[in-house]
């Protein structure tokens, strides 16, 4: 019994001097997700197939942040960065296809525009800005879709 | 798991610790025996490198820590700086052990004349540069003839927000007031300034720091995480007579060149003549002050519009003193704009 106790002391001391930075960054897996997109265009063959992967990734970030944002326990700060995330991503969706006033993005410039979603949402900080789990939640819900 | 195991586990921990006072007991042997070259440092360096946040990012397709890169990059830059102090803040997320004790994860490199003289680990104080700047006195051999700051980090806001900045520390705010407050308890003169962030390229932020530093380099817009890059500072030893506002035109073009040749979104590097623009900012900045009461800002890098833009600021705001280097995105709205005036601001 009390090897027991001693052994759980230890364990406990040690879950808890576990290092924050050793935690799994959900930031850094929603990052991931928006590079495999950009890979995945990258090495499609055809304009149709690259365009496709697009607005599939722009559908599935939507669908996901509109899941999220309609839970309750998310925090009013996490929803208005998510609503802003969700207008960015329903801005390029609107200009890969040409809707509401863009011009569509050309065939040949299909890999540079991956680039630029991902470069945009990179250096905007904009997934930092939504909480961790918050952040992981999203990416829950883009793993099951 | 056997007790063992964290019996060996708690001996590995003590032995690295004891090597690590055993390192910086050699640092600071060094730094007595290179004493007579302290009347060498001609020029003072400073950086400061966020990492107490999300940095990362990915160059065709590899995962990035910005902060380490830049860390690397002033690491090397100091390695050059032969008649120079360097000194290097790596602000980490702060740990707890057994969430009470502070477990010190901040880092200070010292340079002087290229050798690595001292080292220390350090806990913050508040949300600003405090810790930094007590460090930087114990350690500062003398203040030299040219002073340079340099800060790599996510956007300083302008106001204290109620949101996060240091992810180990989410109830400990930052604002451009407490920035240039602390930044003054460095030195109360700085030549030079680069803000290596979003958005600080403006209004207030260049009002708090024209009274302390000479000239600015900042982006009025977002700006990539791979940074503003520094090797331009190498001139201080090539070319020792060289301008501050030459060095200046010099880490900005040679960033913003670095940053066109791959970014297909907007970039922006502003470098700010602060002896010009001081007599015209009073206004200019008390008219940004009245915009950012009347709007809501509820997150954090919400990306800056060209102040230009804005109702509020009708007469062409002032060009003299600011160089841009701009180049529009590739794509959306944005990508037909010909310029920018470079003050950048809140919407």
């Amino acid at each position: 019994m009390k090897k027991l106790t001693i052994s759980f002391l230890l364990l406990l001391f040690t879950v808890i001097s576990v290092p924050l930075h050793a935690q799994p960054d959900a930031h850094d897996k929603l990052k991931k997700q928006i590079n495999e997109m950009v890979e995945n265009v990258q090495e499609a063959e055809t304009a149709i197939e690259k365009r496709t992967i697009l607005n599939h990734s722009f559908d599935d970030l939507m669908t996901a942040f509109n899941r999220v944002s309609a839970m309750d326990r998310v925090p009013m700060s996490d929803k208005e960065a998510i609503a802003d995330f969700k207008n960015t991503i329903q801005e390029k969706k609107d200009e890969l296809n040409g809707t509401n006033g863009y011009e569509k993005v050309p065939d040949s410039q299909l890999d540079e525009f991956a680039d630029y979603v991902q470069q945009d949402i990179e250096q905007a900080d904009r997934a930092i800005t939504i909480s961790l789990t918050t952040a992981l939640l999203i990416i829950i819900i883009l793993l099951l879709l | 798991m056997p007790p063992r195991f964290f019996l060996w586990n708690a001996m590995y921990r003590y032995f690295l610790a004891c090597s690590c006072l055993l390192v910086f007991a050699g640092c600071s042997a060094t730094q007595k025996s290179v004493s007579d070259e302290q009347n060498d440092v001609q020029y003072t360096l400073i950086y400061v490198i966020h990492g107490d946040a999300n940095y990362t990012y990915h160059r065709d397709g590899n995962l990035r820590k910005a902060d380490l890169d830049a860390l690397n990059r002033a690491i090397k830059t100091a390695r050059h700086a032969e008649h120079g102090e360097v000194f290097i803040f790596h602000q980490k997320p702060e740990r707890k052990q057994l969430f009470l004790f502070p477990q010190k994860d901040r880092l200070m490199y010292h340079f002087r004349n290229g050798e690595l003289v001292g080292g220390k680990s350090y806990s913050p104080v508040l949300g600003g540069l405090q810790a930094e700047a007590n460090l930087y006195h114990q350690h500062k051999t003398k203040t030299s003839e040219r002073s340079i700051f340099l800060y790599y980090g996510h956007e300083i806001p302008s106001k204290a927000l109620n949101l996060v900045y240091h992810q180990s520390q989410p109830y400990v705010r930052l604002s451009t007031e407490i920035f240039v407050d602390d930044l003054s308890q460095f030195e109360n003169h700085f030549n030079l300034v680069v803000l290596s962030t979003c958005n600080n390229g403006n209004p207030l932020m260049i009002q708090e720091l024209s009274g302390i530093a000479e000239t600015l380099v900042a982006s009025p817009q977002n700006l990539h995480l791979s940074h503003l890059t520094d090797s331009s500072l190498q001139q201080l030893e090539s070319n020792p007579e060289i301008t501050t506002k030459e060095l200046a035109n010099s880490l900005a073009k040679e960033s913003f060149v670095r940053l066109s040749e791959f970014l297909q979104t907007m970039v922006t590097v502003g470098v700010y003549d602060l002896g010009e623009i001081r007599p015209q900012i009073h206004p200019i900045a008390q008219t940004y002050r009245t915009h950012l009461n009347t709007i809501e800002q509820n997150s954090l890098f919400v990306d800056n519009i060209d102040c230009q833009v804005l109702p509020e600021f009708q007469s062409p705001l002032p060009q003299d003193g600011v160089t841009l280097y701009y180049q529009p995105p590739a794509f959306g709205t944005q990508s037909v704009t010909a310029g920018h005036s470079g003050w950048g601001c809140k919407n």
